[in-house]
């Protein structure tokens, strides 16, 4: 169970609708041989969001005792889309990690391109991780 | 009869102003994009925080140096080139923060220094400190590292539009070799279109 908390992926993108968006959850499990196998879950509050941008790739790897995360966003639109981001950090236990000193970044994803947003764990003790997207207010 | 007709009214008038014409306030995220101007912000302080500790952190050499110890850095004053008024302290004391929540640090404070040689000389001096737990000078480890910044910024206008471009630099200096063993940039870009009433 530590194992798998510690793989989780989740992309929660929320929009102009309100709090509420398109929830991504994407599940990384460490096979025998080391190697990531992830599944992803869509839970589609703002579709819009959802069409428009699709979660490419998610990586995941440790530098130095802490969690290193990268996820590859894929625009499927022509226009620029200006959204915005936020890492969440979880410890093994669950626990949020310094969730008062992650703050949202912009992230402009030009149209049909694939970008990717990279997250270090603030301290070794973050194993988890949740990456919030929503569009810019 | 008369004065009521006068004090109704008046009374209308006064209870309608106080109740439209008050401020609101309310809380905000402190984590919100914040896009107010194109001027320095909160939400641009911890963007270069959070980017310049987290490309340190994995610099290879880095967190080899980390790996087995936890250096001692001291930070400089970082060099204000743009147009605004900036506390740059701030942005240093994010960054420092930052950098010690990951464990992998230790910092020497410069600032407060002052009231660290009032509380030893107190201890030595007032007599009302137990011998042998007093404080001593000259007990203080030396910074190996030192963290120098730059602050830069380029405006450029036109009638319809205010384009500013922030480069925040940092360096990590080896203080006994010399040697820049690491540096890395923040760029952010901000622009603002003239609506009808102006930026």
């Amino acid at each position: 169970m530590k194992k798998l908390l510690s793989t989780l992926v989740v992309l929660l993108c929320s929009g102009c609708w309100g709090t509420s968006g398109t929830q991504t959850t994407a599940l990384a499990m460490k096979g025998p041989n080391g190697e990531l196998t992830y599944s992803t879950r869509v839970e589609a509050a703002n579709p819009r969001l959802a069409r428009h941008i699709l979660i490419a790739g998610i990586n995941q790897m440790e530098v130095g005792g802490l969690t290193k995360a990268a996820v590859t966003l894929q625009s499927t639109v022509h226009d620029t889309e200006a959204v915005q981001y936020r890492w969440v950090w979880f410890d093994s236990h669950g626990f949020e990690v310094n969730s008062s000193s992650q703050a949202w970044n912009p992230l402009l994803i030009y149209g049909n391109q694939t970008t990717s947003v990279q997250g270090v764990a603030p301290n070794p003790s973050a194993k988890g991780f949740k990456l919030h997207l929503r569009y810019q207010e | 009869m008369k004065k009521l007709f006068i004090f109704v009214p008046c009374l209308l008038v006064v209870s309608f102003s106080s109740g439209c014409a008050g401020t609101k306030v309310q809380y905000g995220d402190p984590q919100a994009l914040s896009t107010v101007s194109t001027d320095f912000g909160s939400s641009d302080l911890q963007q270069i925080a959070a980017s310049l500790v987290d490309s340190m952190l994995t610099f290879p050499p880095v967190v080899e140096e980390t790996s087995r110890r936890r250096p001692v850095l001291v930070v400089d004053r970082v060099k204000n080139k743009t147009m605004q008024h900036i506390d740059t302290e701030s942005i240093t004391d994010s960054i420092r923060a930052r950098m010690l929540k990951s464990g992998k640090f230790r910092f020497i404070d410069r600032t407060t220094d002052e009231q660290s040689i009032d509380e030893v000389r107190y201890q030595q001096e007032s007599g009302l400190v137990k011998k042998g737990t007093a404080m001593r000078f000259g007990q203080q480890l030396a910074p190996e590292y030192i963290l120098t910044a730059n602050f830069s910024e380029i405006q450029q206008r036109n009638s319809d539009t205010k384009d500013v471009y922030y480069k925040f630099t940092m360096n990590l200096k080896n203080l006994t070799t010399g040697i820049l063993e690491w540096s890395d940039e923040k760029e952010i870009r901000k622009v603002a279109t003239r609506s009808t009433f102006g930026y």
